[in-house]
């Protein structure tokens, strides 16, 4: 018994860890950031001028801008070593059957054309630095419902409309990682969800990094439109490297008025990957966002979800969890914009360190002079399992109206021994009660995610908690 | 124009929320020019001594106080706490000018196993127009307890620059009701800096109250060492007009089973603002701590209160006021 007190074992990553052979079929830029390969990448995806012009201007704000100093270290990623831009020699195809062994192999590993079947209207599934398979359920397409590659919306028909949102909600000026994004980003997703439809079942989108020293970019553009509802689903993960990897994407969610957009996001990162994402939203009167988001992975992440309340009675609700392990330093939480009246939005957020694991919850609200009567509450509570693992709390409250409720409410801690006691002296052995106290606390964020993705994360706790 | 860097966030967050550190400007106008604060009892209660000190003493009284362990970074990469020998919570770069300027401190010491019940009220007057810092440190040995008043006030409009620099030492089993009061007149830029080192099994339990002043920094720095240490503390403010408050408290519990309960309530008006930085810092080795902090604030554009000059003059027994620049105003008073 007293050895599975201190027996806590690393995550089973074996379901994420395969690895596929990148020497034949696969294309590879060379390492590092110039000029001559953000021209190159702007060749292969045969961008627009405006877009090849882009890219420049964003290549030129990363050279000028400087490393935040103000989170975790990211000193052991170094741009010249990873390569940008990584495809397959096959085309994104719409038919599973039509992909390569090798990358359908791994999505089937992963259990996406069985989601698909199961439960989605609609699948992106890309691989490396490009799309693989994508594809929407032809009812929903029949609503009007858009779910395209982010390329082919770039240049097909919804080219104005991406050219009016593209990175206007996250500009390449807002920190180094976004200018690098909109010089080489690469693949994503574009959906559009026209007046009034609700897509009764969710899409998603799954973000695969196989390739060793490699980076991913893609960019999601999502906008729904006025009282329109939709559930979005991100899953993301990577085999573990001794090399650095690194994901900087970029999310852009618009929500028009009276919509309703749920992002969910599990995010499996290998334990080798810098996780630099950018989300952003933009809710209009009345709309409401919902972010729901997992963090298990990644060596080092920086994500912190933003939303504008730019419409008066719009609404956000944030609902997380973070779980940093050895060697991981989470730094994690969500950002809320409150600019018109009556807006009011909810931060829920749990956080679990072990084994040496920081975890830091890092949050700003921001309570604009327009934002009459507006009302915010953030909750973010702390478990560290250890005495070897860290865990920080940084929220930021800005309040610039006197018609406002704001109220923060923050807990860290440790497993009380009293509670493991009360539970093995109902009969449980004490790692199950370590484990049943860990899955209690993480329980109000689970139950806001899909059936299988709550189950994934409940494996991923119970994983992390059971004996050697 | 040299600009202060003060009551800096330990863990730094985003940059374009400017709430990593304060910056008092212009410091070659504001502060340089600070003229010594003498304070001298007419009467302390037996046990309670005051003397005033070199600053080479100063520093070898506050060398004996325990070890705070370096740590230089968190994260792995942000800089965390200024290396000071005392830490306080406005840092360092204010501790040293106040060390400068206040060529010395006063020393308030209660001896051993001491128990003094009675008040002992200390005031400190800026007067009109005066750029003064003063520098106490208060030791409160073995087993001893002190109930110590501090105010700070000036005539009512009155400007100038007000810097208190206060290090409290507890010893084992010593306890300390502290209560700071601020009623500076309303030109005032006022820096109050504290901090606090905790043995074994003492107490603080710190009122401060600020409502003078325009521009007011104030910073709390408690190194709860001492296994089953307590710090409790309150903080009320009012900034009015274009008045601006910067709050900073830090409780970093290092021992075992210590608790900090700290709570802050405020009041903005007119065009006035704040900013507060609280935070709770569980180091190794502090198994079965508690740390509570709440705060409370409240923004009006009426008319509520004005600090009237019967209290903004009242006077105590036990002490008298410090010697200032020797201008005078109409409303200075005597004891």
């Amino acid at each position: 018994m007293a050895d599975s007190k201190i027996n806590i074992t690393e995550v089973d990553r074996s379901l994420y860890d395969f690895r596929d052979d990148e020497s034949k079929d696969f294309y590879r830029m060379k390492e590092g950031l110039t000029r001559d390969i953000v021209e190159q990448i702007s060749d292969e995806k045969n961008d627009p001028q405006w877009m090849r012009e882009f890219r420049l201007k964003c290549l030129d704000l990363y050279n000028k801008m400087e490393v935040p100093n103000w989170g975790p270290s990211i000193e052991g990623l170094d741009m010249d070593r990873i390569s940008s831009y990584v495809r397959s020699k096959s085309d994104m195809k719409r038919d599973w059957k039509d992909v390569p062994d090798e990358i359908k192999s791994a999505f089937d590993k992963l259990g996406i054309p069985q989601a698909e079947r199961e439960s989605l209207a609609g699948v992106g599934a890309q691989y490396d630095s490009e799309l693989v398979y994508h594809n929407l359920q032809e009812d929903v397409a029949k609503q009007g419902v858009v779910y395209t590659g982010f390329e082919e919306a770039v240049t097909g028909e919804y080219s104005d409309m991406v050219k009016e949102y593209f990175m206007k909600l996250v500009p390449p000026t807002d920190h180094k990682f976004a200018a690098l994004h909109g010089a080489v980003w690469s693949g994503g997703s574009f959906v559009y969800v026209p007046k009034g439809v609700h897509v009764e079942i969710p899409l998603q989108s799954y973000f695969r990094l196989n390739a060793k020293g490699a980076g991913q970019f893609e960019h999601t553009l999502i906008i729904v439109d006025e009282g329109a509802d939709l559930h979005f689903i991100e899953g993301c993960s990577a085999p573990k490297w001794n090399v650095a990897n690194l994901h900087a994407g970029c999310v852009e969610l618009y929500v028009k008025k009276n919509a309703r957009l749920r992002y969910s996001t599990i995010e499996n990162w290998s334990k080798n990957m810098y996780n630099l994402n950018t989300k952003r939203a933009l809710v209009e009167e009345g709309g409401r966002m919902e972010w729901v988001s997992g963090s298990f992975g990644s060596h080092v992440s920086y994500l912190y979800p933003t939303t504008i309340l730019k419409g008066d009675n719009s609404h956000c609700e944030f609902t997380g969890i973070t779980f940093a392990g050895k060697g991981q330093n989470l730094d994690t939480g969500a950002k809320m914009i409150h600019v018109g009246k009556n807006t009011s939005s909810y931060i829920d957020t749990k956080s679990i360190s072990k084994s040496g694991g920081i975890s830091t919850y890092r949050s700003s609200v921001i309570i604009e002079k327009s934002a009459k009567n507006a009302k915010a509450s953030v909750s973010c509570a702390s478990l560290m399992l250890d005495s070897e693992s860290r865990s920080d709390t940084i929220p930021s409250m800005t309040v610039k109206t006197s018609d406002a409720d704001v109220g923060h409410e923050a807990k860290i801690g440790r497993i009380s021994d009293e509670a493991v006691f009360y539970l093995m002296s109902r009969g449980i052995s004490e790692s199950e009660a370590r484990s049943m106290i860990v899955s209690g606390f993480a329980n109000p964020v689970s139950k806001e995610l899909p059936l299988e993705y709550a189950a994934e994360m409940n494996n991923l706790i119970k994983l992390e908690m059971e004996n050697g | 124009m040299a600009d202060m860097i003060v009551s800096r966030l330990p863990v730094l967050t985003w940059n374009r929320l400017d709430m990593n550190e304060g910056v008092i400007k212009d410091t070659d106008k504001k502060l340089l020019k600070a003229a010594k604060v003498r304070t001298d009892f007419e009467t302390l209660p037996d046990g309670v001594t005051s003397r005033r000190i070199t600053q080479r003493e100063a520093a070898s009284i506050l060398a004996k106080t325990p070890a705070q362990p370096a740590e230089k970074f968190v994260a792995g990469k942000v800089p965390i706490y200024h290396a000071q020998k005392f830490a306080t919570g406005v840092g360092k770069e204010f501790d040293d000018y106040a060390s400068k300027a206040s060529g010395g401190a006063e020393l308030l010491e209660v001896e051993e196993g001491k128990k003094v019940e009675t008040p002992v009220s200390w005031h400190i007057d800026f007067y009109n127009e005066n750029r003064a810092v003063s520098q106490q440190i208060i030791h409160v040995k073995k087993g001893a307890s002190l109930n110590l008043e501090m105010d700070y006030s000036s005539d009512r409009k009155a400007g100038g620059f007000a810097g208190i620099s206060t290090k409290v030492i507890l010893d084992e089993g010593a306890s300390l009701k502290l209560c700071k009061v601020q009623l500076l007149g309303s030109g005032f830029l006022h820096v109050d800096d504290l901090g606090i080192s905790f043995g074994r099994d003492s107490k603080l339990d710190l009122s401060q109250v600020e409502v003078g002043g325009n521009d007011v920094y104030a910073g709390v720095q408690a190194e709860l060492i001492g296994d089953r240490s307590q710090f409790t503390s309150r903080i009320a403010y009012l900034s009015r007009g274009d008045g601006h408050v910067d709050v900073t408290y830090n409780a970093v519990q290092r021992g075992k089973k210590t608790k900090a309960d700290m709570s802050f309530d405020g009041v903005l008006k007119d065009r006035a603002s704040k900013i507060w930085r609280g935070t709770i810092d569980f180091r190794n080795g502090s198994s079965g701590s508690a740390g509570h902090e709440n705060e409370n604030m409240r923004m009006i554009f009426c008319s509520i209160w004005e600090p009237a000059e019967s209290m903004r003059r009242r006077r105590r027994r036990s002490w008298s006021t410090p010697a200032l620049t020797r201008s005078r105003e109409k409303f200075r008073t005597s004891p």
